[in-house]
């Protein structure tokens, strides 16, 4: 038989298997008798009348202010991150791949430290204006990399499904105030990385200007290769859309050609790899004075189920020297005060490392949150060592809790977003 | 209030229907909204028609199945699959040697992408072969109305049975429809409905079939979802079937409380409950049609009549479909060109109306995921927004990359699309039944024997056209811009303009992303 035929008539068989509850033909008959049709569709006439939807009220948001959002795509380890190095449980588990405590890079009288190739992130603590999230997770955590984060990227419970974005949801709120020369809502580096709209992440959404790029280079040369809008009277809704944004492209173009010629304001070098490459693009366009309220980031490469050392103090080399060198730069062009940098990832990692010297995925995880305006040092409790749950952490923080430091304390955006209501903030933002 | 139902019916039945043939704008107009644009000749077999026959003969050559053969690993039965598929996944967690096992284990799931892969192309492949575009376009809607992801739901074999329900349904009832979506498995693993049990209620499935499935957002409360999620407590993969079905004992049994009606409901009978009850259901499911295939603006009155036509006809979708497409409002001039084409519709179309040969779909998948529409991986339950949201600075700059290979007629390195030079469209690797057999590419001779032989059936397969209209100067640029742009160009098109430039011109004109 015909497979497809196969399945439709496994399908009908199911279907009328479920018993006396299954649907038959003739009851579906009856939904048009009309004798019972008033008595069904009594609220007809205000069908045809819709009320109109209240409108939200407008709210606002501190536009001048930029959220830089660094994804460690993969699940971050965060116990070799920001290492429990006091407590002997934490070396118990990780025989192997646990970081020495002699090598561990201490931060003040705290019983936890930094992994020693993060020394770049020392300059900021030092300066307190590097913050540390401890134990950031959510209740009933989900382990799949899909769902995971999707749930960080539309902040939703762990069983709720949102569409939106949170970023998203906020800048679609937030018409008051906002400057006309914006150069984007968002710019999402790495063409590679999005393909598809799920690259928007926490922008995905609503119609926000987005822009995602390579560098500003390969943009610039792409939107230039498209011929200019022509003008077109009685063009019909769908059409000025299309020419609204083609007429985007090529504006856009020409101002990142404009911010471009700008001499960049800061003599830090960077290291390489491509975080540090789009951080550096990050602050030239902050310091030649464009208006991007959120700028997003994304490292691969952290589910390190096997041979985790070599190569995850590979990546945190990266993040570490990445993230000091744009603090650097970004004070150097006077903008520091005026960025908040934050870092996610999908889950933890296990407490335990596995036979392939790995870790499997896990729960919550440090985040580091960093600014000009930033109040440093360790925010929330450690998650305890002799306190897991089936073996993996319980976290201590809301992962929303970031969103609401943004939200609130960073932009002053009054509404409250989450559909997990009082959500406080980690207050790690000076007034 | 009966009165008001009686007469929309009549209204809709008498404006619709001019006795007249169509004109070769209207013959246009209704393919491109119907399918994915037709060539020339595609074109012609529809003008001697008049509205109403072209209509019923698009909705009469509607298929229930596909045209293709199924992928081999879709072949065997269902149950059977599954437990080979589980054997194959508890061997490797028995590996006692980790690095062994997460190698095994890599290399199974690997596997399983794969073949999503070859799944996504199999469904590119039917699109650009079909003789039924309409039924794609049917596919495509219900997908993005019964949503799921392949990347959530893992098992691409799941995504298959899925894409055979939706067929199977797609032009037929939606009242038995929306009854066979709890047990679709693929569904139950997407909306974790396994951990919808007595006492735990997971809410994700009956949210859905509140916001997107039945009634639509905004006509329910909190109350009603918690209320709803307890009728669908207790469904389980039945390992005989490989579908969900009701375990008694898992199932939440009390009295429920959904819009105001009270039972003590299971799945199907508060789905019921909703089909018989609830006017929502009706508008909602007209209102979706309607921005499908007549306008991205809601006309509310309208899309009433339609919802009372559509409840009148105890959901029989051919009915709905076919006072969508006989509405005034489908062909009133002004409505050509209001729709935007998603990125399957702009590549199908493209491949279709350019006479395109795909040597290797799986770059189709690629380009159309550039483009934002990741077929069988929408970015969330909701699917894709659609519309206007087709169209971003990112997705524009796309298009414009996309077009320009296509005019090229060569995505050799991704997409290895070539210039058709009356060879047929080669099937893609891995599939089995028909799908060998030279689908496409039917010659007009055989397609006017088609039809005399069943007048009722309507088999549209694309043409060769450009090379003829190549050769016939201003006459070949007319017709070509007749052909593919639904309205006046953004930027006038030289009637004189030498052949390639003119079709570069209609290509890349904005309106060639318009229906």
């Amino acid at each position: 038989m015909h497979p497809a035929t196969t399945a439709t008539t496994a399908t009908t068989a199911t279907t009328a298997t479920t018993g006396s509850t299954a649907m038959h033909r003739r009851d579906l008959l009856k939904l048009g008798a009309a004798a019972s049709f008033g008595a069904a569709f009594p609220g007809l006439a205000d069908a045809a009348n819709p009320p109109a939807k209240p409108e939200a009220p407008a709210s606002s948001i501190d536009w001048k202010r930029s959220v830089v959002l660094v994804e460690m795509r993969g699940g971050n380890d965060g116990l070799n991150t920001v290492v429990p190095f006091s407590d002997p449980l934490y070396y118990k588990h990780r025989p192997r791949i646990g970081v020495p405590e002699a090598e561990v890079l201490k931060l003040g009288k705290s019983p936890v430290g930094l992994n020693p190739v993060l020394k770049d992130l020392l300059p900021g603590w030092e300066a307190q204006d590097l913050a540390i999230a401890l134990g950031v997770g959510y209740p009933r955590p989900n382990r799949s990399h899909f769902r995971g984060i999707d749930i960080w990227h539309s902040a939703s419970k762990a069983d709720e499904l949102l569409h939106d974005g949170w970023l998203s949801r906020i800048l679609v709120g937030s018409a008051e105030g906002k400057p006309a020369d914006l150069l984007a809502d968002g710019i999402v580096w790495g063409y590679s990385d999005t393909v598809g709209y799920a690259g928007f992440g926490p922008l995905y959404g609503h119609q926000l200007r987005t822009i995602i790029m390579n560098t500003t280079e390969d943009f610039v040369r792409r939107a230039k290769g498209v011929e200019k809008a022509p003008s077109v009277a009685d063009a019909n809704p769908s059409l000025k859309r299309l020419l609204a944004v083609q007429d985007d492209l090529d504006q856009t173009a020409d101002r990142l050609i404009e911010l471009q010629k700008k001499p960049a304001k800061f003599k830090t070098v960077f290291p390489g790899g491509n975080l540090a490459a789009n951080l550096k693009q990050t602050v030239r366009l902050l310091a030649a004075g464009a208006h991007v309220p959120v700028f997003k980031l994304t490292i691969d490469g952290f589910d390190t189920h096997a041979g985790q050392k070599e190569r995850h103090e590979r990546l945190l080399t990266q993040v570490g020297g990445a993230l000091g060198a744009f603090r650097a730069a970004c004070i150097e062009s006077g903008v520091w005060d005026n960025v908040l940098l934050m870092t996610y990832s999908e889950f933890g990692r296990r407490v335990y490392e596995n036979d392939s010297l790995g870790t499997d995925h896990g729960t919550a995880a440090p985040h580091f949150i960093m600014g000009g305006k930033v109040k440093g040092g360790l925010y929330g409790t450690q998650p305890k060592l002799d306190q897991l749950d089936d073996g993996d952490l319980v976290h201590t923080t809301d992962y929303r809790s970031l969103y609401q430091t943004v939200a609130k304390d960073w932009w002053g955006y009054k509404p409250d977003f989450l559909t997990e209501k009082r959500t406080p903030s980690l207050g790690c933002v000076k007034a | 209030m009966l009165v008001r139902w009686s007469l929309s019916i009549v209204a809709v039945a008498a404006l619709a229907v001019p006795v007249a043939a169509m004109d070769f704008p209207e013959a246009r107009h209704l393919l491109a909204r119907t399918g994915f644009g037709g060539t020339p000749a595609e074109i012609d077999v529809l003008l001697p028609l008049t509205r109403e026959q072209a209509v019923d003969a698009l909705l009469a050559s509607v298929r229930p199945t596909a045209r293709l053969g199924a992928p081999e690993w879709c072949l065997g039965s269902l149950p059977a699959y599954l437990a080979e598929r589980r054997a194959e996944y508890d061997v490797i967690a028995k590996i006692t040697d980790e690095k062994e096992r997460d190698k095994k284990g890599n290399e199974r799931r690997e596997l399983d992408r794969k073949r999503g892969r070859e799944l996504k192309a199999w469904w590119f492949q039917e699109m650009i072969t079909t003789d039924s575009p309409l039924t794609e376009r049917l596919t495509l809607f219900w997908h993005n109305h019964f949503t799921s992801q392949f990347e959530t739901v893992e098992d691409p074999r799941l995504m298959y049975e899925q894409n055979i329900l939706l067929r199977a349904h797609g032009a037929a009832n939606f009242g038995l429809f929306m009854l066979a979506i709890p047990s679709d498995p693929a569904m139950f693993r997407y909306l974790d409905s396994n951990s919808n049990t007595k006492g735990r209620p997971n809410e994700n499935f009956a949210r859905e079939v509140m916001e997107l499935f039945t009634v639509g957002e905004g006509k329910y409360t909190e109350s009603d979802i918690k209320e709803a999620a307890r009728a669908f407590t207790g469904y389980k993969i039945d390992d005989k079937t490989g579908r969900a079905a009701l375990v008694p004992q898992r199932h939440d049994a009390g009295k429920k409380n959904v819009l105001g009606h009270s039972g003590a409901f299971d799945g199907d009978e508060i789905i019921k409950v909703l089909l018989l009850r609830e006017e929502s259901v009706a508008i909602y499911l007209a209102g979706k049609m309607w921005n499908e295939f007549i306008h991205p603006e809601l006309d509310d009155k309208e899309v009433y009549q339609l919802a009372a036509v559509f409840y009148r006809a105890r959901y029989d979708l051919k009915t709905l479909l076919r006072a969508t497409l006989l509405h005034p409002r489908f062909w009133d001039p002004a409505t050509r060109g209001t729709l935007v084409k998603s990125p399957v519709e702009l590549l199908v179309g493209g491949v279709r109306q350019l006479g395109l040969t795909v040597n290797n779909p799986l770059g189709l998948v690629q380009m159309s995921r550039r483009l934002g529409q990741d077929l069988m991986d929408p970015p969330n339950v909701k699917g894709w927004r659609g519309g206007d949201a087709w169209i971003s600075t990112q997705s524009l700059l796309v298009r414009w990359e996309v077009i320009e290979e296509l005019q090229r007629g060569k995505l050799a390195e991704k997409g290895e699309i070539t210039f058709d030079d009356g060879g047929a469209m080669m099937a893609a690797p891995g599939m089995s039944g028909p799908a060998t057999a030279k689908p496409g590419n039917a010659k007009p001779a055989a397609t006017a024997a088609a039809r005399k032989a069943d007048p009722g059936r309507l088999s549209l397969v694309p043409t060769q056209w450009i090379p003829q209209a190549k050769g016939k100067g201003g006459g070949g640029v007319a017709l070509a811009q007749q052909v593919l742009l639904p309205i006046a160009p953004a930027k006038p098109i030289k009637a004189d303009a030498a052949w390639d430039s003119a079709l570069k011109q209609c290509l890349t004109d904005l309106t060639f992303n318009l229906k």
